[in-house]
């Protein structure tokens, strides 16, 4: 993927931003999101336990819902805390 | 019969032994009521993200069941009139969601990093 990237740029005058990476969860060896899967999660929240928006981690709406969905849970289950000071 | 999620936690005062013994009784109450237990795990005693009814840790107890929606409610109430379950969620689950190899907790359990 890296060098594809760069021999686009020689051609191109000015340099475009890469083309947008794809979105870690929808290729097809990503593992399924769930509220039981916290290692995955936390990938995927700040330090003080936010949820990162999409347009940081990248995700594609439709699994940056199941995300969101999932953290919800596993934050009622106290597997994930609210806040982490 | 539809697929039910079902995970609670028991407060840290309880035994393992008590806690193995509210998910038997959990057991019973689907057998008698003609559901089915697809998984049953016990992901041990952990720590709580954050303090619940005063436990800092708690056990931890996972289901897939596979019963009608009213021995649902049912057990519902029940568990809601248990003192030591500190808190409980019910998820409806689509029959293709449902996989039997462990889930990751189990998985997280195995490799201690």
């Amino acid at each position: 993927m890296g060098e594809l990237q760069k021999q686009d740029l020689k051609t191109d005058k000015r340099p475009y931003n890469f083309k947008k990476r794809s979105c870690p969860l929808s290729i097809d060896g990503a593992p399924k999101v769930d509220y039981k899967n916290i290692k995955l999660l936390k990938r995927f929240i700040s330090e003080k336990g936010k949820i990162l928006p999409s347009r940081i981690t990248n995700v594609s709406t439709k699994k940056q819902r199941e995300l969101s969905r999932a953290v919800k849970r596993a934050r009622f289950l106290a597997l994930l805390p609210y806040v982490n000071n | 019969m539809s697929l039910y999620e079902l995970v609670f936690i028991a407060r840290q005062e309880v035994s393992p032994v008590r806690a193995k013994e509210l998910a038997k009784k959990v057991n019973d109450f689907i057998k008698t009521k003609g559901g089915k237990i697809k998984k049953e795990e016990y992901w041990g005693f952990k720590n709580l993200a954050y303090q619940i009814k005063k436990s800092r840790k708690g056990h931890y107890i996972f289901f897939i069941l596979d019963t009608t929606e009213k021995t649902v409610l049912e057990l519902k109430t029940q568990i809601k009139l248990t003192q030591d379950i500190i808190r409980h969620m019910f998820l409806k689950i689509k029959e293709k969601d449902f996989d039997k190899n462990p889930s990751e907790m189990m998985k997280d359990d195995r490799d201690k990093d």
